[in-house]
């Protein structure tokens, strides 16, 4: 008793001396403003032939433009992940330096010199019919080197992602979202498909051809697999399809719409929205489609369940208080409590990897659809994207939760786009011919 | 000096184990009763010494129970279906339309499934679909439920004007195939609809 007493005497003196909740700043996962990014230099990659492959590669002659492509995309990923400042070597810088091997002496000064503390560098070859480079790393002031690694790919852009992400891992132990991919639905070949692309909307890959509707895709827990819904007339089959092996398989049919199913974190259950029971209601199951349990049981539509970083909660959207909004339920579905109380439209919660916000679509005063945030404790609420005469929706949160990307109309047809949660850093991801919507970001 | 500041500390430690000791021995003693209150053995075995006895017996005298609910079909008042169209005729199934964020018929939009219904309880070898669909306004998820909800909702009033709900198939197609592409409310509104496919 004497301990709970001191306990809750030092918790009062605490909170006394605590600014008020709402004056807090609000943190949403992005780099704070004056934080101080690593200052990184990128030496000017080198392309050799070796003499034992010259005349069996099919990449010859090497193209100037793989290299530069090399470099301008870790140059991306580098300044996209907001952790780095890259650091130009004008031409000046280049004149003086022997840039034709491994970074020397001279490039450890200049990089003193300029205040860069690390060095990225990386030589690439090409071995039969696939790329080889060689990525090297050091920090300049102790002339230590960080990274040695040799990578193979069959195309150049995956080479600069990978090295993207070891030096981001090296300097903050996260790891990178460069390697990360985005299925979303498109009709850029005449009728909707599910497609994948890389985070930068690169490498874009089709992976269904469907005669009939298809429902938002959605990724497995360790994004090997992607499930979606084929819907012929009012009949779901919701498949699977093995990235690795290509293999599809049909683990759940009903009648009327069943939407593709939604992995818990630690891939043992599964969630989705289903009006096979008449109207539309959240139900769980295996992976494998066995141990089917209904956890809502209301005449309202129950939807768009969307799984806590825990695997023990799960937030949905339900119209039962006349609009649709933002509930959260335990995963057994028990304790539905009602989390968003502003606005008359709030739908397709996104639940942050790390736990503590849940971004959705809401609408403003214009009837625009918008992006919003909420804490997951309800007390804090942030509108990510404001004012426009567009909609923007589906939000859909990176695995390091430093981005969120959704689709917009903002420029005529629905395209795809990322921004950060503080309403920095639009970037466009799509820009093709068709409509492209409901995104979805891999997990890692 | 010193043993005043002693004793002080002492009365100090000591009144703050007694209120200790309260706190601590006082928990179970208030647990007890409220078990015995709500225990039937002591509610019906008469012995007047009971400090409940006071409140007139149970503290929690409200109680509650579940009444069936009514059979939707007693809510309808409806006039025996017409006599309509008659076999062999071409389908004249009229679509019908529904408010912004709504999925409930419209009253004015009655008759013409009154007379849908006819059409089809006379057509006994005609099945129907009905297209729910909704204007591009809202998410596509929530838009895939809503225009369902519309035309599961027309296929409610069907089966309540005595069409067989095996000749039924609801479809929806939420935002998804739009009837009309322009950005204005008379478009929105051609597009908040029920779509009648004869087959």
């Amino acid at each position: 008793m004497m301990w709970f007493l001191k306990i809750f005497f030092v918790i009062v003196v605490l909170s006394l001396q605590m600014p008020p909740l709402y004056a807090a700043d609000i943190f949403l996962g992005t780099s704070k403003k004056r934080f101080d990014k690593i200052p990184i230099g990128i030496v000017s990659f080198q392309v050799t032939t070796p003499a034992h492959t010259a005349s069996s590669s099919p990449k010859q002659p090497v193209e100037l433009n793989d290299v530069l492509t090399i470099e301008s995309v870790l140059n991306a990923d580098l300044i996209r992940s907001q952790l780095f400042r890259v650091i130009p070597l004008d031409q000046g810088d280049k004149n003086g330096l022997d840039l034709s091997k491994e970074p020397g002496k001279a490039v450890m000064d200049w990089a003193k010199n300029k205040g860069v503390l690390a060095i990225a560098w990386a030589k690439l070859y090409p071995i039969a019919d696939k790329w080889v480079m060689e990525s090297y790393a050091y920090e300049a002031n102790e002339w230590k080197s960080i990274i040695r690694v040799r990578m193979t790919s069959d195309t150049v852009r995956p080479l600069a992602h990978r090295f993207s992400d070891k030096l981001i891992y090296h300097f903050t132990g996260e790891k990178g979202l460069a390697e990360t991919k985005i299925a979303y639905a498109s009709d850029r070949g005449g009728t909707r498909e599910v497609y994948l692309m890389d985070y930068d909307g690169e490498n874009k890959i089709r992976l269904t051809s469907a005669p009939y509707m298809i429902l938002p895709p959605r990724w497995s827990f360790d994004a090997t697999q992607v499930g979606y819904t084929f819907y012929n007339h009012g009949v779901s089959d919701v498949y699977l399809v093995n990235l690795a092996t290509s293999q599809r398989r049909k683990v759940f049919s009903s009648s009327r719409l069943s939407f593709p199913p939604v992995w818990s974190p630690t891939g043992d259950r599964v969630a989705f929205a289903s009006t096979k029971d008449g109207n539309s209601e959240v139900y769980t199951m295996h992976p494998d489609g066995t141990h089917l349990k209904r956890l809502t049981s209301h005449h309202a539509a129950d939807l768009s369940p969307t799984w806590s970083s825990t695997g023990n909660e799960i937030a949905f959207t339900s119209d039962r208080g006349g609009t649709p909004q933002i509930y959260v339920m335990d995963a057994d579905g028990g304790n539905t409590r009602r989390l968003t109380h502003s606005g008359d439209y709030n739908t397709s919660a996104s639940w942050s990897p790390q736990g503590d916000w849940i971004a959705y679509t809401c609408r403003n005063g214009g009837g625009f659809l918008k992006l919003c945030a909420i804490s997951v404790d309800g007390r804090q609420q942030v509108e990510i994207t404001t004012q426009g005469a567009w909609d923007d929706e589906s939000p859909s949160w990176a695995p390091n939760g430093r981005e969120i990307v959704f689709t917009s109309n903002r420029f005529g047809k629905s395209q795809i786009y990322v921004i950060r949660p503080d309403g920095t850093g639009l970037t466009r991801l799509t820009s093709d011919e068709g409509k492209n919507t409901s995104p979805v970001w891999a997990p890692r | 000096m010193q043993t005043v500041f002693q004793r002080s500390y002492i009365v100090v430690a000591m009144s703050f184990l007694v209120i200790v000791s309260v706190f601590l021995t006082g928990c179970p003693k208030k647990v007890s009763p409220i078990g015995k209150v709500k225990s039937p053995q002591t509610q019906h075995n008469g012995a007047p010494s009971t400090d409940t006895e006071r409140f007139g017996g149970d503290l929690t005298s409200l109680q509650e129970e579940d009444m069936p609910f009514q059979n939707r079909d007693n809510l309808f008042d409806l006039p025996p279906v017409e006599s309509g169209s008659k076999p062999g005729e071409p389908p004249v199934l009229n679509d019908i339309f529904f408010d912004y964020g709504q999925w409930h018929v419209r009253s004015d939009n009655l008759p013409i499934l009154r007379k849908n219904a006819s059409w089809l309880a006379a057509n006994e070898s005609k099945k129907v679909e009905i297209e729910g669909h909704a204007d591009k306004r809202g998410t596509n998820e929530y838009n895939l439920v809503l225009a369902e909800k519309r035309a599961s909702a027309v296929q409610e009033y069907l089966v309540q004007f005595g069409v067989p709900s095996s000749k039924i198939l609801v479809i929806s197609y939420g935002e998804e195939r739009p009837f009309c592409t322009k950005e204005d409310e008379a478009c929105f509104q051609e597009n908040r609809r029920a779509h009648f496919n004869v087959k």
